[in-house]
């Protein structure tokens, strides 16, 4: 059984946050715009680059600046590269033996 | 860098990114990014002799962190061909590589809503004719979710699944139908061919899948182009969006990260801008102006049409 959301409620807008020093009204229009009433923000994986990232782990989040590293994901083989400018490319390889 | 400025006007977000002003357009064909790099040849986004499936950070982003991702998906090192020609075993292992995506885009803080699509055509802005698509990791939940929410809110529970039943009992729009998913032209279509590929269950995203569902995800997804090209065999260009549950608020880590809070239900929309086989429907004065659409074909015809070529098609 699935559940629906209000949309009347006090949505959180991060873009609204980052950009603090923004009116007080276009505040308000932003949150009016996306007004998604949520609450459990706490739980949320940092940006890559944000203050306190971890680099991530084997299994989500991003890879390692460094490391190359190989996971599994259902059929699938994932190993995750860091391109010379710095952007990340994962390459998936089906390890089930599929064509 | 990108800059988000809000539209008071329309209530919406406008995204600036302007250094995509210099991003790659239709090159040659011995110089395509999204190839293999090969001995002897220009390096390539993916500097390996092989691969399966390739997903990037884009060179020329529409959003980056800490305010959102762009990535490439590239689905195949074979330059010609389309999502339609892969094989079945490559497409329906693009769909765990969606879910893989949703699923670790999802979870990071700067990411409200993944964002699955495939251009495909110069009709539609196409720039790179290998066969690709893209994920957008918004900052925020863009304006087409945010009114399927709405939709859900006025119909007193999930839209699509409304929807979808009140297709089923009418059945003249339906154009595939498998064990998972229907498909059909909906009753009030913008677009001449505009398809809407649905789950039967309530999904609220590829996390909530059963594996067999994936499978029966992307052979219809294939069947779907295939007819598409077969309907004025000729590539047929199109939009391809895939809508699922916003991930605003979730970790993978527990079981809103596998879509399963509700809000949105795992469907996949095309936009075909060709009406006929050689005409275009432009967004023009209604559509632009005054956000009203106007059609020249009615979704049954439509629908009549499209059921008859995907049967034809194979």
């Amino acid at each position: 059984m699935h559940t629906t959301f209000s949309l009347n409620g006090t949505g959180v807008n991060r873009w609204a946050r980052a950009n603090s020093g923004e009116s007080s009204s276009k505040r308000a229009a932003v949150r009016r715009a996306s007004p998604y009433t949520l609450g459990i923000m706490a739980r949320k994986r940092p940006a890559p680059g944000a203050s306190g990232h971890d680099g991530g782990e084997a299994s989500e989040g991003r890879p390692d600046q460094d490391a190359e590293k190989r996971e599994r994901f259902g059929p699938l083989a994932v190993e995750r590269h860091v391109k010379d400018d710095g952007r990340a490319l994962i390459l998936y390889t089906d390890c089930e033996g599929g064509p | 860098m990108t800059e988000l400025r809000f539209n008071e006007l329309r209530g919406e977000q406008v995204d600036y990114a302007i250094h995509r002003q210099e991003r790659t357009f239709l090159p040659s064909r011995e110089h395509c990014p999204l190839d293999p790099t090969l001995p002897g040849r220009p390096p390539t986004e993916i500097p390996f002799p092989s691969f399966e499936i390739a997903v990037f950070e884009n060179r020329f982003p529409a959003f980056t962190p800490p305010h959102g991702a762009a990535e490439v998906v590239v689905y195949t090192p074979d330059h010609e061909g389309s999502f339609a020609t892969l094989t079945p075993r490559r497409a329906e292992d693009l769909m765990w590589v969606w879910r893989h995506r949703y699923l670790e885009l999802g979870a990071r803080a700067d990411v409200d809503y993944v964002f699955i699509f495939e251009n495909r055509g110069v009709e539609v802005g196409v720039t790179l004719h290998h066969p690709h698509g893209q994920i957008y990791g918004y900052p925020f939940i863009p304006p087409v979710p945010m009114l399927e929410l709405a939709a859900d809110e006025r119909l007193g529970g999930c839209a699509p699944c409304s929807l979808l039943a009140d297709e089923l009992r009418d059945g003249r729009r339906i154009v595939y139908e498998s064990p998972a998913l229907v498909a059909y032209v909906p009753f009030a279509a913008r677009w001449a061919y505009e398809v809407h590929l649905v789950m039967r269950e309530h999904r609220p995203s590829l996390a909530a899948c059963e594996p067999q569902e994936l499978g029966e995800l992307a052979a219809a997804l294939q069947t779907l182009v295939r007819g598409y090209d077969a309907l004025f065999d000729r590539p047929f260009p199109y939009v391809m969006a895939v809508h699922q549950a916003p991930t605003a608020g979730w970790s993978p880590a527990t079981a809103e990260g596998r879509g399963e809070l509700g809000a949105g239900h795992l469907h996949a929309e095309f936009y075909p801008p060709l009406r006929t086989a050689d005409k275009l429907k432009y967004l023009a004065g209604s559509e632009q102006g005054a956000g009203a659409f106007i059609s020249d074909t009615l979704p049954e015809e439509s629908a009549a049409v499209l059921r008859e070529t995907i049967v034809r098609a194979g």
